[in-house]
């Protein structure tokens, strides 16, 4: 026997019981025991006089008075008592949704009954005030339900009502958005109906979208070699190049975000908040160095620090110092300083140009992104993350004593999602470099100004497009030496480290959009000021 | 009932399907072919690095609290997966092809790379085209020759007054020939790798050359020494050699770049074909 469980979550006010009252109203539920508990009382009261229709069916409303607290006893007893075929409990938002959620998972409970479905009811008008306020909690209900309602719809005006369904969807993609209309009939003046907002046709659509495509290319190649061996050679080849560039760019980065991750979830697992603000100095600007010079610990390039500097923000660093970390690493890990100095031998001024360079772009434009944002703003994409842990190491208070086991359980598990998030944004951007690297054909033919100022933007914008690790690009700047001059070669050795494509895309995926062009646009402000007045014989 | 955490379940897969992969291209020794043997033990790291994460997630997936994932996000992760494959087994069909088909083949294969890594002119200029009058500036062609490399301490391998210079010391004799072109004029020299031929070279001059690669296979670029020889016709772009020859200095256009007067060339049926890699 499975007695399926209706969770209701949702804020008093909310609706719930309304909701809860049309849903016993209907059709498909006939003819079972239903066993509604409420957690809290609300204005509205179920309609206990449903019972008395002609249906066999029987409605228990059972009200927690509040000493007690729903657990895995608790349901038994009252599966015992009333042999329900269906139970709907009434959860107060402000309750930890997990909780609940996880009395369901518990193994003597799931032989007998099983979640049927996760409701969170939202009042539109509220939800911004609750979401600004209390924004772990609501966001926790949301991202464990597999069905929200939105309440009071019409009151909202069209542009404030798409900015929260925006913000719904950004915590749970999955979810069926309902909205509940209340539609005006003249008989019956108040029949109510919840309408799903939006199909989910693009949850189908894309990936059969990617796989299209996909076997598009394939079959292609095929049928190119059926007909002509030559011309599928050719084509071949140049898949060969591409995949070479991509697999071997994926090969050596996979390791780096992984480190990354693994960095980004033991500071957010084994250090606690406290110790680790301590670790920075107070002074912004003395932190700022501090975050600079770090890079020289980590031997990461690129792809590796994007996951570390969103730890350090999660684990509320200075914007200052995190930004700095980010922008430095790549510059002043030793690996790539070593590289330097064998590309350019005998050219010692370059390798501490380029560091130094590197380091006072980086601190400026950290700087001015900490004076540039609101200390309440929130930079980071929170997609994923909230709510799905249970680990209990999330929350700012957990408790130190935890088993060591369950920590590096924990940092694996965190490093996972981590890598799972950042990797995927990292495969489009070595896609789409890769296909830059193998197309983009530079002749020396090409018009080199002799102007300064073109020629370093020239560079800095190679530097984006063809996003070489930064181990490696002084060995490709030194191939420009012969059109450009020294200084325009400097753009693309200390801008591309810090701005490629595979970067920018990462960037995108792991911040805030406004925050992402903000730094791009200061990025390259500060070092085009920066590398054009500064002369290097 | 059980029910799968299908979220899981592919997140594991996918783990694993990449850590194969990396084992495979270890054991076989492959991943030298695309990244650089510094980055080698970062492999190994990364690869037992998903394992265990693997592992711990096999834990986690025999319940599901949502019933509906964004598939989506995995997608991403399954196209390189697809593409590993589908070329694995490609190039494991090349080779069993006929005989005369594995020449074409591999030949066009590295025309593709040595296309893609013009020598240090230009290192994405793909169609090889480059007008410009002056002579190979090969990759360690110094503009400034002070002699200060990091590796004073090695020396040439020197045998019967003949410079041997194969793939494992291939980076650091080139170094110091470019770098003291005065000192070695005049020395016999032998040498392996591949010819280089484009048109900013003259009818008879070559290159002969190697990959090299500084961090992944992203940045491979030819690396050789300029040489004048005869009958060049026999020796199309790509085909190894062996070469044996005196050092000269050419000063055609200003600057001492040393060249090899070639004296004996012979075809390398069994080359050594790897990569060189600078440090």
């Amino acid at each position: 026997m499975n007695i399926k469980v209706e969770i209701v979550i949702g804020f008093l006010g909310s609706g719930k019981t309304s909701f809860i009252n049309s849903m016993l109203q209907g059709e498909e539920i006939q003819n079972e025991i239903i066993v509604v508990i409420q957690d809290e009382f609300g204005n509205c009261e179920i309609d206990s006089d449903l019972n008395n229709e002609k249906q066999q069916r029987e409605i228990r409303v059972i009200k927690n008075d509040g000493d007690k607290e729903i657990n895995a006893d608790y349901i038994k007893k009252i599966i015992k008592e009333y042999i329900p075929d269906r139970i709907f409990i009434e959860v107060n938002g402000m309750k930890n949704s997990n909780n609940i959620i996880n009395i369901f998972n518990e193994k003597s409970i799931k032989k007998i009954c099983k979640i049927d479905d996760i409701i969170s009811i939202i009042d539109v008008i509220k939800f911004p005030m609750y979401f600004r306020n209390m924004k772990s909690i609501v966001s926790t209900y949301i991202f464990n339900s597999e069905t929200i309602i939105l309440n009071n719809v019409h009151a909202l005006k069209k542009k404030e009502f798409s900015r929260v369904q925006k913000e719904i969807k950004n915590i749970n993609e999955t979810a069926n958005i309902l909205k509940h209309v209340t539609i005006i009939n003249k008989r019956e003046p108040k029949e109510e109906e919840y309408v799903e907002l939006e199909k989910h046709k693009s949850f189908l659509f894309t990936p059969f979208l990617y796989l299209g495509i996909l076997v598009f290319i394939l079959s292609y190649l095929s049928t190119l070699s059926m007909v002509d061996i030559n011309t599928y050679n050719n084509y071949l080849d140049k898949f060969k190049k591409f995949y070479n560039v991509f697999i071997s760019i994926l090969i050596q980065g996979f390791p780096f975000i992984l480190i990354g991750s693994f960095v980004s979830a033991i500071i957010q697992i084994c250090i606690s908040r406290d110790r680790f603000i301590k670790l920075f100095p107070k002074n912004i600007f003395l932190s700022c160095i501090v975050a600079a010079l770090a890079g020289l610990l980590f031997p990461i390039c690129d792809c590796g620090t994007i996951p570390v500097a969103r730890g350090l923000m999660k684990r509320k660093v200075p914007i200052a110092a995190g930004v700095t970390f980010m922008l430095a690493a790549p510059i002043v890990n030793p690996i790539s300083i070593v590289a330097t100095i064998y590309a350019f031998q005998g050219m010692k001024s370059v390798v501490i140009y380029r560091v130094i360079a590197g380091i006072i772009i980086a601190i400026s434009v950290g700087l001015i992104m900490q004076f540039c944002t609101r200390k309440d703003e929130d930079i980071l994409n929170s997609s994923e993350e909230i709510g799905e842990c249970e680990c209990g190491f999330c929350n700012d208070n957990y408790e130190e004593n935890t088993s060591k086991l369950k920590k590096v359980r924990a940092v694996f598990v965190h490093a996972g999602d981590e890598f799972f998030n950042i990797g995927k944004f990292m495969i489009i951007g070595t896609f789409l470099s890769s296909i830059f690297q193998t197309t983009v054909s530079l002749n020396n033919s090409m018009y080199i100004p002799n102007d300064d100022r073109s020629s370093l933007l020239i560079m800095i914008g190679l530097a984006f497009l063809l996003s070489v690790c930064s181990t490696s690009d002084a060995f490709i700047a030194k191939g420009f030496l012969k059109q450009f001059s020294i200084n325009s070669v400097m753009g693309f050795l200390v801008v591309g480290p810090m701005l490629d494509v595979k970067n920018t895309i990462m960037l995108f995926g792991s911040f805030k959009k406004k925050f992402v062009l903000k730094l791009i646009f200061i990025i390259l402000l500060v070092s085009f000021g920066v590398l054009i007045n500064c002369k290097l014989a | 009932m059980k029910k799968l955490n299908i979220e899981n379940i592919i997140k594991i897969l996918i783990l694993l399907g990449f850590s194969l992969f990396y084992f495979r291209i270890i054991v076989n020794n492959e991943i030298i072919k695309y990244v650089h043997p510094r980055i080698v033990p970062f492999v190994v790291l990364g690869m037992i690095a998903m394992v265990i994460i693997a592992l711990f997630l096999i834990k986690d997936s025999f319940y599901s609290k949502k019933k509906k994932f964004k598939i989506k996000n995995y997608i991403i992760f399954i196209i390189p997966l697809i593409m590993i494959f589908f070329m694995q087994s490609t190039s494991a069909e090349s080779t069993t092809i006929t005989s005369s088909d594995i020449n074409a083949n591999t030949g066009s294969n590295i025309t593709s790379n040595s296309n893609l890594n013009n020598v240090s002119t230009n290192n994405t200029n793909q169609d090889n085209n480059s007008n410009n009058g002056s002579t190979f500036d090969l990759y360690g062609g110094k503009t400034e020759t002070d002699g200060q490399g990091i590796s004073d301490k090695k020396e040439l391998d020197i045998k019967d007054n003949v410079i041997n210079v194969n793939s494992k010391n291939f980076v650091f004799s080139l170094d110091e020939i470019l770098d003291n072109p005065d000192k070695y004029v005049g020395r016999e020299i032998e040498i392996t790798g591949f010819v280089y031929k484009d048109k900013t070279l003259k009818e008879n001059e070559f290159i002969v050359g190697r990959f090299i690669m500084v961090c992944c296979a992203a940045d491979l670029q030819i690396a050789g020494l300029g040489c004048e020889g005869t009958n060049l016709e026999d020796y199309p772009n790509d085909t190894w050699i062996k070469i044996k020859g005196k050092i000269k200095n050419d000063t055609s256009d200003g600057t001492a770049d040393p060249v090899i007067v070639v004296e004996h060339m012979e075809k390398d049926l069994n080359p050594d074909t790897s990569y060189v890699y600078p440090f």
